[in-house]
């Protein structure tokens, strides 16, 4: 499942996947394939992106039981 | 304090696929020690085949993992993971097939040397029970000792681990 609010935001900020993979501290693949929806991130990782993004947990990674983001 | 040095990052992504790839690796290292430890048992020409070293690798990785893991707490949690799951407890698993390795190693010992040494069907009869109950009294303690003790004391080390993390918890709670 794609996650779209985190593209959002990362474009909301202006920032390329590369820019923001260097900021949250991994690589520029990781950060596609969380969008992508190909990778679950661990807690932390999710934190640090938020932090990266200035959003909450639920702003980019909350979603209801069964549907599409 | 860091004397200047970065903080080397770690992408937990890739750390998390090179986990697997070291996982794999283990497995194929075993997979080629026990090849090349059947290889020399049974088909080098060697009389005594030097096999030191893959029993090394193969008993003290074993060794090694169960320490681990017990001293981490994590042994009693994979116990309890397969429990739920399966229809044996791990612990008569273990058992068993101590048991049942001991006894099929005894019945063949006592049908290839009763056939070689009795020179009568009497004498072959009597050879076979004879070395079967010596090898039952022999090889099921043994294999008891190497199969099931080890697991009973990673066990109860792990148990003991687990209980202690959590009455640190429950410390930190009370604070």
């Amino acid at each position: 499942m794609k996650n779209k609010k985190l593209k959002m935001a990362r474009v909301e900020h202006d920032l390329s996947q590369q820019e923001l993979a260097k900021k949250v501290g991994v690589s520029r693949q990781t950060i596609g394939l969380i969008e992508l929806g190909k990778y679950n991130p661990t807690l932390q990782l999710c934190l640090s992106i938020c932090w990266a993004l200035d959003k909450s947990l639920d702003d980019l990674f909350w979603q209801d039981k069964g549907s599409e983001q | 304090m860091r004397f200047g040095f970065r903080e080397k990052k770690v992408d937990e992504r890739v750390a998390t696929l090179q986990n697997k790839i070291y996982r794999e690796l283990y497995s194929l290292v075993v997979i080629i020690c026990g090849i090349s430890l059947v290889y020399k048992v049974f088909f080098a020409e060697a009389a005594n085949p030097n096999i030191w070293t893959e029993v090394i690798i193969l008993v003290g990785g074993a060794v090694y993992y169960l320490v681990r893991a017990s001293a981490l707490g994590i042994f009693s949690d994979e116990v309890e993971m397969h429990d739920r799951s399966s229809k044996l407890k791990l612990n008569t698993k273990k058992f068993m097939l101590a048991l049942l390795v001991g006894i099929g190693i005894s019945l063949i010992f006592a049908t290839i040397n009763s056939q070689l040494y009795g020179d009568s069907t009497d004498e072959t009869i009597y050879f076979f029970f004879l070395i079967l109950i010596a090898c039952l009294l022999i090889y099921i303690p043994v294999l008891f000792g190497i199969m099931v003790l080890p697991y009973v004391v990673a066990k109860y080390k792990s148990d003991k681990v687990n209980e202690q993390q959590m009455e640190d918890l429950d410390d930190e709670d009370e604070r």
